[in-house]
């Protein structure tokens, strides 16, 4: 698609579990050849013990592959040069239980060499994002499993990183949070972030990712864009206002007429996650306040990529009211920023 | 129903429990009697060290391995400060264990004393060793006659003999204590015994509390037990009469309290000891042998264990007949033990009756045949010649491969050739003393040659029992007093024998012709 | 180098909140007051004092050190398998910072609970010895004694070095070796025998021995000759002798006296006579009645202690040598965990803290010649099972020799100086040698393992 080099070049990877004795046990990952480009959300599909979390930590250096290529950001998945420009959601939450999320995003800051004022910011905004600002204090131990699964999505964009590896992002959210994370990270998407992520909710993938791979015992059975495959180019659908019966019925004799068969026909249904948000949203404007996790504020500005507006942006984004529909709150979010061209 | 049938397991095993409790002390008994299991069970010992020697289980073996180790390995270092609390560890982790009390008491009080130059710290150590007997060891094993024994043999060895080099310090600090705790040569056991327990009942004698109140004004805080050590008395105290019956309850009661808890001696076994063995004097070392020896023999399980108690009984005895007076002139800063002649018959059945109970003991017998050897010699030197005759005509009855063939003086005679190589210090301060007595009796009577052939021979053997000991530390250790204060004291005898014998003898003149009315 | 702060901080966060400080702290506190009242001393005050420091930092030492080797096991074991170490691996830090991280953060906990029952101690120690408490010889024997850092000097053995290796040279030329006998384990005897004879004086006769002081003598504190002997004869009598001091050629103080053999001897002499002097001549006269030789111990039989110090300052020299220690096991304890789960690092490192407790004993039973033919078995088979344990001893002895820290609290207790020489000679060998090399080793063992294996 462009002459830059892949941020993720993976091929005939092979990695094969031993047991003590030195001998093969399982084939988790077995010949799997993919990349994955700049601003590309990329997601790895497969049913249970199919080698997605596998490949997930042969990409991060956490297991060596028995054989075959990858480089990863143009290096070697060990390299610490390209771990700087990594974030990684795990699947289950391995944050410090004793620590506050202030001070883990305090600590993995420390880690990636930010300096105590950018850490702060960084870390301020990103509290504000995830909904867990009035939480700072309590120890990530006392935590339900959903708000630590947010704190740990913090700690992996802390660095605002260029490749961002998510492993089963959705799993144990709420509909709101799980909405929350896709708009975020389609979000990322359209500002110049590298996704891969893996997940077994399909319809989450279907709304994030551009390009999938599914496996099946560590072997790829199907891979290329979301719209590639799924779309049905032999079919079309039409909607129309279906309040004149009579502009109707013409439009199906037209149609009738055409290909010699009434084409099929139905009222198209919302899904049920708008309007469960719909609901609840209506719900929470005559409700007091939660204590769990509230809905979250726009995105931290300093993960908007290149050209972001500091502090002062925020401020002014800020002084905007937002919006009471929350259909169109998201829609802002999704709406790329003028002058970029739209997601592939 | 399920919880009926719970209810009903519950009620079986109650009951099964208390069936068991019911039981339990006939086995203890009958595991005693018959002696079933080699450790006894565990009874009146400190909860800590129960729970410890059970929670241990194997380990207590490798940990008091360890601690003796340790213990062994700081000792050769000369690192002494931790032996007492090491020895301590190790005695209670084998409570029932006889033989290693009995070694580190033995080791504190041998070892250790030794190897430290200045007598206090010795006689510190010394200590050590007696009371982890006397107060653990005995605690925790109170029917073992062989921690008796042990305990008799420190007091009548260590304190009482003239091997160690400080043993005069020993007999001192010792005198001294014991003169606090009991109040002198012959404590009044009856009052001792009949003591108040408590300060409680001690305020019911009259005049009790006034005395309280003022020696608490004084400074002496309850229970007035540095009372007894306080010289010169103190003001309510010293203004007061002796005979006053507050200060005589309130003294016995605080010498009873000390004597029971301090050394553990009760004032009932004390008189018990001193009608059977006695007169003795309590502050010596002596005294407390026996006393601990008798204690012992009631737990004598075996023929050995009775010979070794009885042994030491009669050996402290025999010591106390040798050198059981003491003379402490502190402003002369004189000390001497001297013979106590009043001890004799005493000691003789003693001995009589430890040989009819063991009549083939080889080591009785020889014991007794020294001891009327001893006795002859001394009752002779102290002009009691009629006596020495008897003691030696019943030696050579029994003895007759030591007799001499013609007769008693021939018999000295040679007792003194031996005698004058090898003097025990006991034997030498007999012999001179008794000289020197010899000496003035005969001068007072008249008798001047033989006056001074008895000063002649106390010269004499003065002289070549101190010729033998020119090696300053062996002088020191068993040397004799010197000449001229020996000789003062024996006239100062023979004066006090004169007056009496005079006084006697006006009376008996008096009796014949009485005065006319 | 930030990094591994920022892990030593978490490290330290983490020990905090996890209460593993506070019942640390307790047991401390149990150890350092409890001890000194359940535990007997000799009834004198400098052994209460003795007691003090040896017993009591003695167990808050090793508690410590057991907790250190614990804590250190579980830092890396069990975050590896609570899988929080996949987040740190997944971040641009290197092993070996992680590794060094987790072990400033041990060593900043255990310093502080070293100063914390240090300082307790310390406190516990000058209000049981305050001067009004104590009888003035109980002060002037504390004070000399134990409440101060001495240092030691023996006899100049460099001119005995020589005329041995000469003295051997002769018997070899003169041809008195035997044919099957072996040069090295012949001088090893031969050098022993007339080391021996070095210290041993006949009777009526006088030795002399060549001692260089470790420093000029202060005016008004005492030198103290400290020596121990035994005697040719079985009797334990007290042997009769002088010692004569003197430095050039003239003799500045003598000392007569009787002293029994086998024990330990302190002689306190005033340092005025020998003010100025490096070098002093010690010699003895021994004028035993009964015509007894006697052998001054080789190893420790002769010594001149002099007061190179304060008593703070050397209590805070051995607080550092502790420390160096604790260091020291936590290192081992975070390189096994690097390498073994939670259980199996633990098993070793404790195995390995024991073996050095008890490698005293190793090295005893490494001198020995015969085991099983000792016991009373004989045969071929014990004598190839003695060869085998005698090269097992050797070689436990061999591993474990450079591991052995001068025992800061002995020195403590018995007065005398712990230099700062020797503190930073303990951790250049503890800490950067061998300390480097496990961390070293640590690192890349993290760096080979695969983190994402599923457990």
């Amino acid at each position: 698609m462009t002459s830059e080099p892949a941020l993720v070049e993976a091929r005939d990877l092979v990695k094969t579990f031993r047991d003590f004795w030195g001998r093969a046990r399982v084939r988790a990952v077995d010949g799997l050849t993919f990349s994955v480009r700049r601003g590309e959300a990329f997601g790895l599909l497969g049913p249970n013990g199919s080698g997605k979390s596998t490949t997930l930590k042969l990409l991060l250096g956490l297991l060596r592959p028995t054989r075959g290529a990858l480089r990863v950001l143009g290096r070697s998945p060990r390299d610490v040069r390209a771990k700087a420009r990594i974030g990684y959601l795990p699947e289950e939450s391995y944050l410090y239980p004793f620590l506050t999320p202030e001070e883990t995003l305090d600590f993995y800051g420390r880690l990636f060499g930010l300096s105590a004022r950018e850490r702060r910011r960084r870390g301020d905004e990103l509290l504000d994002m995830i909904g867990l600002a009035h939480a700072r204090r309590r120890p990530v131990g006392d935590f339900s499993k959903g708000m630590a699964r947010r704190v740990g999505l913090a700690q992996a964009l802390i660095n605002d990183p260029d490749l961002l590896i998510l492993d089963e992002p959705t799993s144990g959210l709420d509909p709101l949070g799980c909405r929350q994370m896709k708009d975020l990270l389609r979000a990322l998407a359209n500002r110049g972030k590298t996704i891969v992520l893996t997940s077994h909710l399909l319809a989450d993938v279907e709304d994030v990712c551009d390009r999938v791979a599914i496996l099946y015992n560590g072997r790829p059975c199907a891979e290329g864009a979301i719209a590639d495959l799924l779309e049905e180019r032999r079919r079309i659908r039409i909607t129309m206002p279906a309040d004149d019966d009579a502009a109707v019925a013409r439009v199906l004799e037209a149609a009738r007429a055409a290909f010699g068969a009434d084409p099929q026909t139905d009222h198209p249904r919302k899904d049920l996650e708008t309007f469960f948000l719909e609901v609840i949203e209506r719900a929470r404007a005559g409700a007091r306040e939660a204590s769990g996790a509230t809905a979250g504020g726009a995105v931290a500005p300093y993960l908007a990529g290149p050209g972001a507006r500091p502090a002062a942006a925020a401020g002014a984004a800020a002084a905007e009211p937002p919006p009471a529909d929350p259909n169109e709150r998201l829609r802002r979010l999704l709406a790329p920023d003028a002058g970029k061209p739209p997601g592939p | 129903m399920r919880r009926r049938v719970t209810l009903l397991y519950l009620l079986a095993a109650l009951a099964g429990i208390a069936g068991a409790a019911r039981v339990q002390p006939e086995l203890l008994r009958l595991r005693r009697a018959f002696h079933l299991t080699q450790a006894d069970p565990l009874e009146n010992m400190p909860p800590m060290v129960a729970f410890t020697t059970v929670a241990l289980g194997g380990f207590r073996g490798l940990l008091v391995d360890a601690l003796w180790m340790r213990a062994t390995r700081l000792q050769d270092e000369g690192k002494y400060f931790e032996l007492v609390q090491l020895a301590g560890w190790i005695t209670k982790l084998q409570p029932r264990f006889a033989s290693i009390w009995a070694f580190h008491a033995w080791n504190l009080a041998y070892n250790v004393s030794v190897m430290l130059p200045a007598p206090e710290d010795r006689w510190r150590w010394v200590r050590h060793g007696i009371t982890l007997l006397r107060d653990d060891g005995l605690r925790y094993n109170p029917g073992s006659a062989q921690l008796y024994r042990e305990l008799s043999w420190l007091y009548q060895h260590k304190l009482g003999q003239d091997m160690d080099q400080a043993h005069f310090f020993y007999k001192r600090a010792w005198a001294e204590e014991m003169t606090r705790a009991l109040g002198g040569e012959r404590p009044d056991f009856d009052r001792l015994a009949a003591a108040p327990t408590d300060l409680d009942v001690l305020r019911a004698t009259p005049g009790a509390p006034e005395l309280l109140s003022a020696l608490d004004a004084a400074g002496f805080a309850p229970p007035y037990d540095r009372l007894l050590d306080a010289d010169p008395p103190p003001e309510p105290i010293a203004s007061r009469p002796a005979d006053d019956p507050a200060v005589r309850a309130l003294l016995d009661f605080l010498r009873a309290r000390r004597a029971r808890q301090i050394y553990r001696l009760d004032p009932g076994a004390m008189k018990a000891v001193d009608e059977a063995y006695g007169p003795l004097d309590w502050r010596l070392p002596d005294a407390h042998a026996i006393y601990w020896a008798r204690q012992g023999i009631p737990y004598a399980r075996s023929r050995f264990d009775r010979i070794q108690l009885e042994r030491s009984i009669f050996q402290s005895m025999a010591n106390a007949f040798l050198r059981g007076r003491m003379i402490d002139n502190r402003e002369l800063g004189y000390f001497a033990l001297t013979p106590n002649l009043a001890l004799y018959s005493r000691v003789r059945q003693a001995y009589l009756d430890a040989l009819a109970e063991f009549p083939n003991d080889d080591s009785i017998q020889v014991a007794f045949r020294n001891f009327l050897s001893d006795a002859a010699m001394i009752f002779y030197t102290y002009n009691l010649e009629s006596r020495a005759r008897e003691i030696y005509a019943e030696l050579a009855d029994r003895f007759p491969e030591v007799a001499a063939a013609d007769g008693f003086e021939a018999y000295l005679y040679k007792q003194w050739q031996e005698y004058g190589r090898d003097f025990s210090p006991g034997q030498a301060s007999a012999f001179v003393e008794s000289a020197l007595y010899q000496s003035h009796f005969w001068r007072a009577l008249g008798d001047r040659d033989r006056a001074a052939g008895f000063a002649r021979m106390a010269q004499l053997a003065w002289q070549r029992y101190m010729d033998i000991r020119q090696d300053p530390e062996f002088r020191a250790r068993t040397g004799l007093p010197p000449l001229e204060e020996m000789d003062r004291i024996a006239r100062e005898r023979v004066r006090e024998f004169v007056e009496q014998a005079r006084a006697a003898a006006a009376e008996a003149r008096a009796g014949e012709n009485p005065p006319s009315p | 180098m930030k990094r591994a702060w920022a892990i030593a901080a978490l490290t330290l966060r983490a020990a905090i909140r996890s209460r593993v400080l506070a019942a640390l702290t307790v047991l401390l506190i149990l150890a350092s007051v409890g001890l000194p009242l359940t535990v007997r001393g000799d009834g004198t005050a400098a052994g209460h004092a003795q007691i003090l420091l040896s017993y009591t930092l003695g167990a808050a030492a090793l508690v410590l050190s057991i907790s250190s080797v614990w804590s250190g096991c579980a830092a890396i074991s069990q975050e590896i398998r609570d899988r929080q170490m996949h987040l740190l691996a997944v971040k641009p830090v290197r092993p070996l910072e992680i590794w060094v991280g987790k072990w400033l953060g041990l060593v900043a906990m255990n310093a502080l609970l070293l100063a914390f029952s240090g300082a307790i101690v310390y406190g516990l120690l000058r209000w049981t010895t305050r001067p009004e408490a104590l009888a003035a010889d109980e002060r002037t024997a504390l004070d000399e004694e134990i409440l101060v850092a001495r240092a030691m000097a023996r006899p100049d053995e460099s001119e005995f070095e020589a005329a041995t290796r000469e003295a051997f040279r002769r018997e070899l030329t003169e041809g008195r070796m035997a044919d099957d006998a072996r040069p090295d384990e012949a001088y090893r005897a031969f050098r022993h025998l007339r080391r021996l004879q070095f210290y041993g004086v006949p009777p009526g006769a006088l030795r002399e021995w060549r001692i260089r002081l470790p420093a000029a003598p202060a005016p008004d504190r005492p030198i103290f000759l400290r020596f121990r002997f035994a005697k040719s004869e079985l009797a334990p009598t007290a042997v009769a002798g002088q010692w004569f001091i003197g430095a050039g050629d003239e003799v500045r103080l003598t000392v007569a006296g009787e002293w029994p053999p086998d024990a330990f001897h302190s002689i306190p002499m005033p340092a005025r006579p020998l003010l100025g002097e490096r070098e002093i001549v010690v010699a003895f006269g021994n004028g035993d009645p009964s015509g007894a030789a006697v052998f001054f111990d080789p190893d420790r039989g002769l010594e001149i202690l002099m007061r190179a110090g304060g008593f703070a300052g050397n209590f805070a020299r051995a607080g550092l040598l502790l420390l160096v220690q604790l260091a020291f096991l936590s290192a081992v304890g975070l390189a096994a965990g690097a390498v073994f789960s939670m259980p199996v690092a633990s098993f070793v490192s404790i195995s390995l803290v024991l073996l050095m407790r008890i490698s005293g004993y190793i090295g005893e039973m490494a001198g020995q010649r015969q085991y099983f033919a000792e016991a009373g078995r004989a045969g071929p088979g014990a004598a190839l099972a003695d060869h085998a344990l005698r090269l097992v001893f050797r070689a436990l002895k061999t591993a474990l020799a450079p591991l052995e820290l001068p025992d800061a609290l002995d020195l403590l207790a018995s007065g005398r100086l712990i230099s700062w020489g020797a503190v930073a000679g303990a951790a250049a060998v503890h800490l950067a040698l061998y300390g480097g090399l496990l961390a070293a080793g640590s690192a890349w063992v993290l760096r080979r393992r695969e983190l994402g294996l599923p457990s």
